[in-house]
């Protein structure tokens, strides 16, 4: 009998490989390697390979056909060959027939010309997964008629069913089934009981548990989620970890251990056959027995992995390279006068290119920040009896604000949902609806296939926001909280002055028919729209007594400001003002300006996404209300890079939509408090974001969630595809590709940041979290320290070299 | 309506040969299938339109001598459904199939599956439906295998394999039915001269494609294609039993023994696949085992001889599921915008829920057949007063137990307990008025009404039973059969029972590699 403290111990263990996973009415984008980020990102990419037999990069071919359409160049390939072995440089180069072949040729010709591996062939389904898949979402999510004895548990009311299910019978056979419900009915006796069956002792029992869980990432990353970051939010009962893992282990151990495979076999190892084609490139007969010896010391360099690894870097090369060129580009640049109005938008990278046309229409001062707008709370709707977080999950807000409700608005639909719940609900109602319910039904599908599609517009709120005030046994905001959040507000956007109107923009998505339309939300507000957050930072900042407040801390905020919230749907590049009704009658037609404004630069946004989007470019805005479209918009396809720094460092570069932006100025900031909360929390937010592109992108099959037209939703909980198997993770494949060809390039996060150099380095060592990705590659960072000087590169190591672009590189060797 | 005699022919014609021929397109031009698709199935449902006002101005005609396609008020209203249904579908897969390389493909097959249905349902003889059944069910397992994984294969295995005994029957039905009477319109086939066993196997082609138990588990298992695919079939293939019993009725229902089967089957299948779709928790799973459920009160409908109702039935549901199908993808923003309804601080009370609900839609019904006088054969009118009852009686409970009890929510919820009733029994009086003309007079062989009150009795007894029996008898029961309908429902892996054996070794070898490894 092993102890249970070492039991739970080892559980714990191996649920660290496994990536949390929201529920999907609040899309949180998460790394599915997070388990493995104490690790490099190489080192992490390789475990994960064995553990979830997935691709970790994009395919050597897809990288050739960047390579051909020039979003990878030679230099940028040369440049990433050289730094990925500084001994390469130091071997000589061989001359066959007058021709010099250096190293960097051998290896350049074998990532463009070698042999490649086969491409994985779809992913076996495991009848284990699928079997406890299944008791996970009947568990979680009860139909109609819910599961016996639920309350006791997953581990405890599983095993009093077992005895009698069939499917469990198929699995295991009935001897089997029968040592199952043999079993204690306590999880962690039941588990030992399990291990002891199958053998596994104390040197593999982390390894064994980490492999189940591993085999089904999505119903263990729900686990963890309602484990670990659920807080107040997770429903009863707990699916918890041990209860799974006691399951599946049963499960296995009546099959005597023939169900879960620990680690996956690696792919062939193509060593032979490219070191045979690079002897063929360089000569074949004409070489001698050294050079031969010479080419396969060269190729035996680059294993099959590291090939991938070059390739990714000479694509971070090219994407560097751009950007740091672009940004030092010499521009017209005017000192803006007094502006009319000043935009803040969330970081998100749909708000640079709707930042850069608002600026092209006139005087206007705009700003990047987190998109909750530095107020955390809970959000209860009008009239709802519910609040939900309304932050980023690194906070876990407890002050809920809400709105006076008008309680009728809802109470039709209300009634009218409970009652087709009710007659679907059960043996004598589905009939006659679905028989008098389809005429109704089939007419509106056909109008709503058919007929032209409307612009979707944002209901306007339900009424005055509630802040301070507690309510349903939840506290508000109170006094010296709401001082603050609004001191903190104005110093981390950094605001030297401030115009009449401050737009205080949010974003949100407005989507229909779409298990995955939290994803197109604000990822600063928990996969929700920002709406919320900017009217209460509004509201905040425009009482006269935070405002009094603020003045004894030096803060000035003139009276003649009002900052107004808004919100922007990046589906139709729509921004809608919120709380109309609050501006005061003085700023009423510089409002109607900024509006007309902001209308043009919506158009122009959309008109920009319709470039990138497939489909009928006429309809770009009008998408999110089709019920028929899979990819309303892009959501943060393309994100590559995360600028901390000045708005003068980007104003004016068109940045195509792929970089957050977070305004920062270091000589504001001599303690560097701002720049260290903005390198630890939106950097850590945007890199999860980046790492769930990235591998949603390189293994959509594995890390994202496939086809949308498989989607089958579980509650609110996510979707599987199709009938059976695991819960989804990750991003649908329409989000990241079109058809089978990726969209997104997938690329690891890039921070560049203007801020003293040591005090970047400064912040790194001092955040242990922080340090560990930059540190383990899994951000790339650039820096300067000013606007004046030229940018450098952070090296792993820790040291910074200057940025030289990749083309402009003499070679030594 | 007067309209040239040639152009009704050339119209009757293209009901079937436009999707015929867009899909013939769609694969020599994979590029323009999505923009020719649709365009196929539309003039298919505008013809069968433009056939159907002729029909019912001057009555049917046929297109061709015995052998070809007859134009009658049930043929072209199933043709204006499957038309209707595969234009809106095709709609929407032109933009949900965006940028799918296999898009093509998708177009191609469901054309060629909307112009068998098509086929199916305007033929003249029993050759030419047997032609269109068989391609619609061969063009559903090539939409089944629309990308390439497990679960299409699983999918296809199960299906083909249920499909293959039901079209060999019907081939054997078709068979024996040529060999004795030759080609012959469908309508003037003496059921007299007939064999025997014809009946029983038009009623095994029944059942394997409207998956009535035993071969009710291929449905579940489909939802491993996509969205549009599941919308088409559970509009457009599934519901065939209707169709085929409808057009064979002279000699399918003819036979007492073959509708004693049906019903015994359907009567079955409906408990099941209701009692299954209530413990799923996956939206496609539960829209699944509803279907099942539906096509087992379907089959009741056709074995009582409610040919009407059957039809009324197959096409509501029709465009019901088809729409829960499209519209599948919301059902994550509808739960959280339902968690967020505000809830009314008091509502009705349980004797105005009793007398509101429970009297007032039985009035309602009463109210219906009184004013309305659908003309319905007894056990049709079994089957519309009970299920429009209770199902009336459920959506006033539900609109009452979720509004506060204002003078407005109580007028609101007498007027549907008696104008949902009234506008049900309306809508099918009215469709037996508009199939009257092309239905048999007399189904001879039909249950008679007192078989099908016993059996819902019967039903409603057990279902009772089950859930009221107390203690911890009760309790054992309950979860045994909660176990055993949920896992029943989920779809049976024929590909992982092959690929086990290997996985097995393998598991273990690594298992141990790993055990050694680590000491």
């Amino acid at each position: 009998m092993t102890d249970p403290t070492v039991l739970r111990a080892d559980i714990a263990t191996a649920a660290r490989s496994v990536a949390p996973l929201w529920p999907l009415r609040s899309f949180v984008a998460v790394n599915p390697l997070r388990g493995l980020e104490h690790r490099t990102f190489d080192g992490a990419c390789a475990r994960a390979q064995e553990w979830f037999d997935a691709d970790t990069h994009l395919a050597i071919p897809r990288y050739r056909k960047l390579h051909g359409d020039g979003r990878i160049c030679d230099a940028d390939l040369r440049l990433a060959i050289r730094s990925s072995d500084p001994h390469l440089g130091s071997l000589e180069p061989i001359w066959v027939e007058g021709r010099r072949i250096d190293p960097v040729d051998v290896i350049r010709a074998d990532l463009l010309e070698g042999p490649v591996a086969a491409p994985r062939g779809a992913v076996e389904t495991n009848p284990l997964v699928e079997y406890a898949a299944a008791w996970c979402a009947r568990f979680v999510v009860p139909g109609k008629l819910s599961m016996p004895g639920r309350d006791r548990g997953f581990f405890k009311s599983w095993r009093a069913l077992a005895g009698s299910d069939p499917s469990l019978t198929r699995l295991v056979g009935r001897g089997g089934r029968r040592w199952i419900t043999s079993l204690p009915d306590e999880p962690l006796r039941a588990l030992d009981a399990a291990l002891e069956h199958l053998g596994v002792d104390d040197a593999v029992r982390t390894d064994y548990i980490r492999s189940l869980l591993t085999s089904m990432p999505g119903w263990s990353g729900y686990a963890k989620w309602e484990a670990e970051w659920a807080g107040i939010d997770a429903p009863t009962p707990r699916l918890r970890i041990v209860d799974l893992v006691a399951m599946m282990a049963s499960v296995d151990a009546a099959s005597a251990g023939q169900l879960i495979r620990a680690g996956h076999p690696s792919p062939a190892d193509l060593l032979d056959e490219r070191v045979a084609a690079a002897t063929d490139r360089a000569g074949g007969d004409l070489l001698t027995d050294a050079d031969r010896q010479w080419i396969t010391s060269i190729i035996e360099r680059v294993p099959d992995r590291a090939r991938q690894s070059i390739w990714l870097t000479a694509h971070e090369i090219h994407y560097r390279d751009r950007l740091l060129a672009s940004l030092d580009a010499p521009r017209p640049m005017e000192a803006t006068p007094q502006p009319l109005a000043q935009m803040v938008n969330c970081i998100d990278v749909r708000s640079e290119p709707l930042r850069r046309h608002l600026e092209s229409q006139g005087s206007y001062e705009t700003f990047g920040f987190a998109g909750f707008f530095g107020v955390p709370i809970r959000w209860r709707p009008a009239g709802s009896e519910l609040s939900r977080p309304r932050a980023p999950v690194l906070v876990s807000p407890s002050e809920e604000v809400t709105e006076t409700s008008d309680t009728a608005r809802g109470a039709l639909r209300l009634g009218a949902e409970t009652a087709l719940q009710r007659a679907k609900g059960g043996f004598d109602g589905p009939f006659a609806l679905a028989e008098g319910g389809g005429w109704i039904l089939g007419p509106i599908s056909a109008a709503r296939t058919l007929v032209h599609r409307r612009r979707p517009t944002t209901e306007p709120s339900g009424g005055d926001l509630i802040v301070a005030a507690e309510h349903h046994g939840r506290s508000g905001l109170g006094f010296d909280r709401r001082v603050l959040l609004a001191e903190a507000i104005v110093t981390t956007i950094g605001f030297e002055r401030f115009a009449p109107i401050v737009l205080l923009c949010g974003h949100t998505s407005a989507t229909v028919n779409n298990p995955h339309a939290s994803s197109l939300d604000c990822g600063a507000c928990a996969g929700a729209p920002g709406g919320a957050n900017a009217r209460a930072a509004a509201n905040i900042l425009n009482e006269p007594g935070v405002r009094t407040e603020l003045s004894t801390r030096g803060i000035e905020i003139p009276d003649g400001t009002w900052f107004v919230p808004a919100e922007h749907d990046t589906a139709s590049d729509q921004v809608t003002v919120l709380d109309r009704h609050l501006v005061p009658s003085s700023h009423h037609d510089l409002l109607a300006r900024l509006e007309a404004d902001l209308a043009i630069a919506g158009a122009a946004t959309a008109d920009e996404r319709a470039r990138r989007l497939p489909g009928d470019p006429r309809t770009i805005r009008d998408r999110g209300s089709d019920w028929a479209q899979v990819r309303p918009e892009w959501g943060l396809a393309g994100n590559a890079a995360f600028v901390i720094g000045p708005r003068s460092t980007t104003e004016g570069v068109d940045l195509e939509g792929r970089v957050f932006l977070h305004s920062y100025q270091a000589e504001h900031d001599p303690d560097a408090v701002v720049l260290e909360n903005i390198l630890t929390a939106p950097l850590i937010v945007a890199q999860w974001i980046s790492a769930q592109y990235y591998f949603s992108t390189v293994d959509n099959e594995v890390f994202g969630a496939g086809d949308k037209m498989l989607h089958n939703a579980i509650g609110d909980i996510g979707v599987m595809k199709g009938a059976t198997g695991d819960l989804a993770i990750g991003l649908p494949l329409q989000s990241v590709a079109i058809g089978d060809e990726p969209f997104h390039e997938p690329l690891r996060l890039l921070a560049v940041i203007e801020a003293p150099l040591e005090r970047i380095d400064a912040i790194i060592d001092r955040n242990p979290d922080l340090a560990k990705l930059v540190e383990g590659q899994w951000i790339n960072i650039a820096g300067r320290s000013s606007g004046d000087e030229p940018w450098s590169l952070r090296t792993a190591q820790g040291s910074w070299v200057s940025w030289h672009p990749a083309r402009e590189i003499k070679e030594t060797a | 309506m007067y309209c040239d005699a040639d152009m009704l022919e050339l119209a009757l014609l293209l009901v079937p040969i436009a999707p015929l021929t867009a899909a013939a397109l769609a694969v020599l031009w994979g590029r323009r299938a999505d923009r020719i698709a649709p365009i196929g199935s539309a003039i298919s449902t505008a013809a069968a339109i433009v056939v159907m006002t002729s029909v019912v101005w001057s009555g049917p005609f046929a297109v061709g001598s015995s052998a070809g396609l007859v134009a009658d008020r049930i043929g072209t209203v199933l043709a204006i459904l499957t038309g209707g249904v595969g234009t809106v579908v095709m709609s929407f897969a032109r933009r949900a199939l965006d940028g799918d390389p296999r898009a093509p493909r998708f177009f191609g097959y469901a054309s060629l599956l909307v112009a068998g249905t098509a086929l199916t349902a305007v033929a003249a003889s029993f050759t030419g439906l047997t032609i269109g059944w068989v391609t619609t069910g061969w063009a559903l397992l090539g939409l089944l295998t629309h990308r390439e994984w497990s679960q299409a294969h699983n999918a296809l295995q199960a299906t083909r394999r249920t499909f293959l005994i039901g079209d060999l029957a019907l081939v054997l039905a078709a068979g024996a039915v040529l060999g004795r009477v030759g080609e012959i319109p469908l309508q003037s086939v003496d059921a007299s001269v007939i064999p025997q066993i014809v009946p029983f196997l038009i009623v095994a082609a029944a059942i394997s494609r409207s998956a009535l138990i035993p071969a009710h588990r291929w449905l579940v298992t489909t939802i491993a294609a996509p969205t549009p695919v599941s919308a088409l079939l559970h509009a457009g293939v599934v519901n065939a039993a209707g169709v085929l019993i409808v057009k064979t009725a002279p000699i399918s229902t003819a036979s007492g023994a073959a509708m004693a089967v049906l019903f015994g089957v359907a009567a079955a299948t409906t408990l099941l696949g209701t009692a299954i779709m209530l413990t799923r928790s996956d939206v496609k799973g539960g829209l699944a085992w509803s279907t099942v459920g539906q096509m087992g009160f379907m089959g009741v409908q056709l074995a009582v001889g409610a040919l009407a109702g059957a039809l009324f039935h197959l096409v509501g549901h029709a465009m019901y599921k088809a729409s829960l199908f499209l519209g599948s993808g919301g059902a994550i923003t509808a739960m959280e915008r339902r968690h967020h309804l505000p809830r009314p601080d008091s509502t009705a009370s349980r004797s105005t829920r009793i007398f509101l609900a429970g009297v007032g839609s039985a009035l309602g019904v009463a109210v219906g057949f009184s004013v309305i006088d659908p003309h319905l054969e007894p056990a049709g009118a079994v089957l519309v007063a009970t299920f429009g009852w209770f199902t009336t009686m459920r959506l006033v409970d539900g609109w009452l137990s979720a509004m506060v009890p204002s003078g407005a929510t109580l007028a609101l919820a007498s007027v549907a307990a008696v104008g949902l009733p009234l506008a049900y029994v309306g809508g099918i009086g009215a469709f037996e008025v508009l199939l009257a003309p092309a239905l048999p007079a007399e189904v001879s062989g039909a249950i008679p009404a007192t078989v099908l009150g016993g059996a819902l009795v019967v039903a409603a007894i057990a279902i009772l039973v089950v859930r009221m029996l107390p203690g911890r008898v009760g309790d054992h029961i309950r979860g045994r059969v909660f176990t055993w309908l949920a896992t029943h429902g989920d779809p049976v892996t024929h590909l992982a029972g092959q690929a086990r054996p290997d996985a097995r070794t393998e598991g273990r070898r690594s298992l141990d590699a790993v055990a050694g490894e680590a000491r």
